[in-house]
């Protein structure tokens, strides 16, 4: 087991190198680098943004821009953001709480499938069943967009029951706020866990952009909106630390499912 | 800090005496996230129109200023502001020499001092520091205060008045004693970047969280008044629709620049008052050629291009009629400077045909072609953010077909878009937003149209235009440089590299519990010092 999780790891660090080397190079190509909308701005001339171009390390080739950035990553520095003149990790620290709330309550709620799933069995062809699998077909159909935008109108702006943002003070408030977003993001977990498919729940849930889509839409301030953001910006810092950190979440959690396998399910042997 | 409106007590709405109505917060449903500093000398990346509006609340003055002077959305002038009055100006035009008002209060009580100004200017004008307007600050060469009440400022060379009184104006004070010995850029090091524990404005921070909303109380010690509003709060990242659901269900009373599509339904709810003013700097829309294409590198092909478009129905289509005409590279509400006399360019096909028979172009089996016999193809480029862009390109290709031209749309998100244009000039036709900001030709337009200027993205090259420009930025007769002005609009028209469609409406929509909004001739409600005199009713 022991050369198992060693070429695993190596295996691990090979790709994850490759990943990012991918990753650094597509965004590096993507036009329209942060400065390109300075440009729009009458106030900034070309030395000032030929200065930005400088200060950001821009004006270096790509490959030296890319050995800098490993150099400084190993060592768990990702640069400074461009727009929040921070260091990229703490922007990213600051956003990773909200987002870990939301993903775990819209976990939680997604598990209430398993109940509905059973119920509808146990009352197979009766208004139970019907009704389990009208409302999964609904969540099947709806986008998510669709669905926060929708919930938001009446239940935030027209009711007023549940508020936009990040809640603070008593578990009370907190989950007046979360639970809009929590449900709307748990929902897409709840049909698949409904119809018995949890390899999909999980696949469902952790797709990135469901959740980025939810971040934005309930201007939930976590990890999908900032990425979002730094995306559009072209936050280079910011966007290649947030790839980082969920690449490196994404494989850690392979490598401990393989070896979880092994440990659980006797039929499994490490080649 | 860039541009400096703030006002003085005699203009103010409301007198520093006055009682206080009772009053409810002002809470804005804002459609963009919140400024990532508070820094009152933000670099470029910082700069941006969330600071703008952060910075009006909390350095004073509607564009981030908080300046000796003011300038005025009602007259189109300066006025005094933190001065006692406008500058003593030397005969050579140079020198210009502020005494400071002597009841000026930072937040916590304390005097503003010219120490202030001064520490704001040395730290400003380091190039390290890299303040957004540095290239401006440059233009000065002194900066000092000989006494606790004047401040002297020389510049490098005599400028135009309003330019000049620009120029004087950039430097707002900045809490010296809070300031000295803190990193100036680093917002890790130093706490005053976020949370600025000592401001100058009519109000000040109590809650700020960037990713969701801020929250702004009044400043007691204010120069000009104390705003009646207890509380301004912003909801950060709201979209469209949930912004103006909120607006309907009181939740929200203020959303600054209404979508379009929104409109109809805003102006028939009487729970909501719109307000709609088109400004003297109001942003105004272009159809830009690249003259380095062949095809539109003829001047008569671009005005065969100019006469296949209606202004009218282009507003209707892509603003709901919420614009209006705009003729030359002046706003035609900058009544300061447009030159109504320029050809307009106004809808005709027949000419638009006969221009391009006359460039040498024909029409074969319902296409155009030239004398090459090659098939004429044009690329429209717009930014995939603004919807009314994407509706003028459907707009062009349709209008064009008519002259036998096949017309390709594109849109890219914003910074692919301007990479491509501006950078690169990579394209036929760009759709192309431009204004706000100052008055004076030449601190917008002159970029665009001078040989290799800034934001020429057509290539544009005219001697003559260049030469025009160049002397109307050092002409101190105001009267002589209205008429070169006029002789460029003039002579930019008859070349035509960008053909201008209109300037837009500001249309912004309020619980009609907002009392006291008045448009001033700015593209922004608070000029003017404005929301000292707004209130909401409870």
């Amino acid at each position: 087991m022991t050369r198992f999780i060693v070429r695993r790891l190596a295996q691990s660090a090979v790709l994850l190198v490759s990943i990012l080397a991918g990753v650094f190079v597509l965004i590096h190509l993507t036009p329209g680098g942060p400065e390109a909308a300075l440009l729009a701005n009458p106030r900034i001339g070309a030395d000032e943004v030929a200065r930005l171009r400088q200060r950001f390390g821009l004006d270096q080739p790509l490959a030296v821009q890319y050995v800098q950035w490993v150099a400084n990553a190993v060592r768990l520095d990702f640069g400074r953001s461009y727009f929040y003149s921070r260091p990229s990790t703490e922007v990213i620290l600051e956003h990773l709480w909200p987002t870990l709330q939301l993903g775990v309550l819209s976990y939680l709620i997604a598990l209430i499938g398993v109940p509905l799933g059973v119920l509808a069995a146990l009352n197979r062809g009766r208004t139970a069943d019907t009704l389990v699998r009208m409302l999964s077909t609904f969540g099947a159909a709806v986008p998510t967009w669709w669905l926060g935008l929708t919930c938001i109108v009446v239940l935030n702006s027209l009711i007023g029951w549940f508020p936009n943002g990040q809640g603070q003070g008593n578990p009370g408030e907190w989950l007046k706020y979360i639970i809009l977003p929590a449900a709307v993001l748990g929902m897409s977990g709840l049909v698949s866990f409904t119809r018995f498919a949890r390899a999909s729940v999980l696949d469902t849930l952790g797709q990135d952009y469901v959740r980025t889509i939810t971040e934005y839409v309930f201007a939930w301030p976590g990890v999908g909106l900032l990425f979002y953001e730094a995306a559009t910006s072209r936050d280079y810092p910011v966007l290649l630390a947030v790839l980082t950190m969920t690449t490196f979440a994404t494989m850690l959690g392979a490598l401990l499912a393989d070896v979880g396998y092994g440990l659980v399910d006797p039929r499994v042997r490490y080649a | 800090m860039p541009s400096a409106p703030a006002a003085t007590a005699q203009s103010a709405p409301l007198a520093s005496t006055s009682t206080p109505a009772a009053s409810g917060a002002l809470v804005e449903a804002a459609l963009g996230n919140l400024s990532k500093t508070l820094h009152p000398y933000p670099d470029s990346a910082s700069y941006s129109q969330p600071w703008i509006d952060a910075a009006a609340l909390i350095w004073g003055g509607a564009d981030g200023g908080g300046g000796l002077l003011a300038f005025d959305w009602d007259t189109l002038d300066y006025r005094p502001a933190m001065a006692t009055g406008l500058p003593k100006v030397s005969a050579d035009g140079k020198t210009f020499t502020f005494t400071l008002r002597g009841n000026l209060k930072w937040s916590d009580g304390s005097a503003v001092t010219v120490d202030d100004f001064q520490f704001a200017y040395d730290q400003a004008s380091r190039e390290d520091n890299r303040y957004v307007q540095l290239d401006l600050l440059q233009d000065i060469a002194m900066f000092r205060t000989p006494d606790p009440h004047t401040i002297e400022i020389v510049l490098k060379a005599a400028k135009p008045r309003d330019v000049a009184l620009g120029l004087v104006n950039i430097v707002g004070p900045i809490p010296k004693s809070r300031w000295t010995g803190h990193a100036w850029t680093d917002a890790t090091a130093n706490p005053e970047i976020l949370s600025p524990s000592v401001v100058l404005g009519p109000f000040k921070v109590q809650e700020f969280r960037l990713a969701e909303h801020a929250y702004f109380v009044p400043v007691e010690t204010y120069f000009v008044g104390k705003p009646q509003i207890p509380r301004v709060e912003i909801l950060a990242n709201q979209q469209p629709t949930v912004a103006f659901e909120s607006l309907k269900s009181g939740r929200a009373n203020w959303v600054h620049s209404l979508p379009p599509a929104q409109y109809k339904e805003a102006k028939a709810n009487p729970d909501i008052a719109v307000t709609e003013w088109t400004a003297a700097n109001a942003g105004y829309r272009a159809v830009e050629f690249n003259l380095t294409r062949p095809f539109l590198g003829d001047k008569r092909v671009r005005q065969a291009l100019a006469y296949a478009l209606n202004r009218a129905d282009l507003m209707d289509v892509a603003e709901q009629g919420l614009a209006v005409p705009q003729y030359s590279f002046v706003q035609p509400t900058n009544t300061h400077w447009v030159n109504g006399a320029v050809d307009r360019y106004e809808l005709d096909l027949a000419r638009a045909q006969q221009l391009l028979v006359d460039a040498g172009y024909q029409v074969r089996n319902g296409q155009l072609v030239g004398k090459d016999g090659q098939t004429v193809k044009l690329q429209v480029l717009y930014p995939s953010s603004s919807a009314p862009r994407g509706k003028i390109a459907a707009y062009l290709q349709q209008q064009y077909k008519q002259l036998g031209i096949v017309v390709e749309v594109k849109s890219l998100d914003f910074n692919a878009y301007t990479e491509q244009v501006q950078n690169r000039h990579d394209f036929d036709i760009s759709l192309a937003a431009y204004g706000g900001g100052s008055l004076d030709p030449d601190l917008g337009p002159r970029a665009q149209l001078i040989t290799n200027g800034q934001q020429n993205v057509t290539g544009y090259s005219n001697a003559r235009v260049d030469e025009l420009f160049k002397q109307a930025a050092n002409e101190l007769d105001d009267a002589k440089r209205k008429q070169m002005y006029d002789q460029l609009q003039l002579l930019v028209n008859a070349d035509l590299p960008s053909h201008y469609l209109y300037a837009l409406k500001a249309v912004d929509a309020f619980s009609a519990r907002v009392q006291g909004v008045t448009p001033r001739r700015g593209d922004r409600l608070d000029y003017n010092n404005a929301l000292l005199g707004w209130s909401v009713s409870q």
